[in-house]
């Protein structure tokens, strides 16, 4: 990926910087504001982690912010809000369901070239080839282009070291590549 | 709060793939709050509300306070009732020494909570 996370304005930083503090000293206004301004980013995510169940994406977001309620006046700030809120939502998760998510240990499959084009049909074709991806693969695609995070902050969310995260995004995205290109020779 | 790292993928070659996967991940629309917000604050509980253990140790402290009262009217009852003419000083200082404990614990006001 060529481009970084958008940084978002030093003002908008700032004003939820504010939110954060005011809402860790218990002010309820400012975290009403705080779930509003995230609760659609999380829940489309989430959504995507359920494969689509989104009552079950909607309960875990909300676990989150419940999470994120409590352990406010212990958050330093040393992240975005956002990446710290989507580390609760992992938690959350992974509480749910203790095997996920998994690294995987099979061995890299860099072998394709990086000469893809995209055809007509390449969104149907990315959800299949997508769903070939292990757990361990999808997830850290899904939190590197689905939620923006940079690796680092992938990283901190799944609780894995840096390169791990690196490699699966790798990993993955050979495999898509492969698998598309494979589609896209088949007559 | 630090700013966000700028740190994706570093490989020149994978332009398309990326633009791909981030339109299909991060184009489609987010969901609509639909009082989903609602819904969070509603299931918060208020900061500074008190925990269970608290609870149960305020309902300790309760029947603890009313077992003291008891003792006290007992106390004060059986002073009174086996002192045959007068009190003597120690018998009094010790009368009033039990009735003041008895208001100061059945008095429900600041001071007797402490």
């Amino acid at each position: 990926m060529t481009s970084g996370v958008p940084a978002a304005p030093a003002e908008a930083v700032v004003q939820e910087e504010r939110l954060v503090a005011r809402a860790a000293a218990g002010d309820r206004t400012a975290f009403a504001a705080l779930v509003q301004a995230h609760q659609g980013y999380l829940r489309k995510l989430l959504g995507r982690v359920c494969r689509g169940d989104q009552g079950r994406a909607d309960d875990l977001a909300q676990e989150a912010f419940v999470r994120a309620w409590r352990a406010l006046p212990k958050f330093r700030g040393e992240s975005r809000f956002r990446t710290w809120l989507t580390r609760l939502a992992y938690s959350a998760l992974s509480a749910e369901r203790p095997a996920l998510p998994l690294v995987d240990d099979a061995p890299p499959e860099l072998g394709a070239d990086s000469d893809f084009a995209p055809g007509a049909d390449w969104r149907i074709d990315l959800d299949r080839a997508m769903a070939g991806l292990s757990e361990a693969q999808r997830h850290a695609l899904l939190l590197c282009y689905g939620a923006d995070l940079s690796h680092a902050e992938a990283a901190q969310v799944l609780g894995w070291p840096l390169g791990t995260v690196k490699t699966q995004v790798l990993r993955a995205k050979a495999k898509l590549r492969e698998q598309l290109q494979a589609w896209e020779n088949t007559p | 709060m630090t700013t966000p790292i700028t740190n994706h993928d570093d490989d020149k070659h994978d332009g398309a793939l990326d633009e791909v996967l981030r339109e299909q991940l991060l184009g489609s629309e987010e969901p609509a709050d639909d009082g989903f917000s609602l819904r969070v604050m509603a299931a918060l509980e208020p900061k500074g509300a008190v925990s269970p253990q608290q609870r149960r140790w305020a309902r300790w402290a309760r029947r603890a306070q009313w077992v003291a009262i008891s003792a006290a009217a007992f106390g004060t009852t059986a002073l009174v009732a086996n002192t045959r003419g007068p009190l003597d000083m120690p018998h009094a200082v010790a009368a009033v020494a039990l009735v003041g404990l008895l208001v100061f614990w059945s008095v429900p006001s600041r001071w007797s909570r402490g």
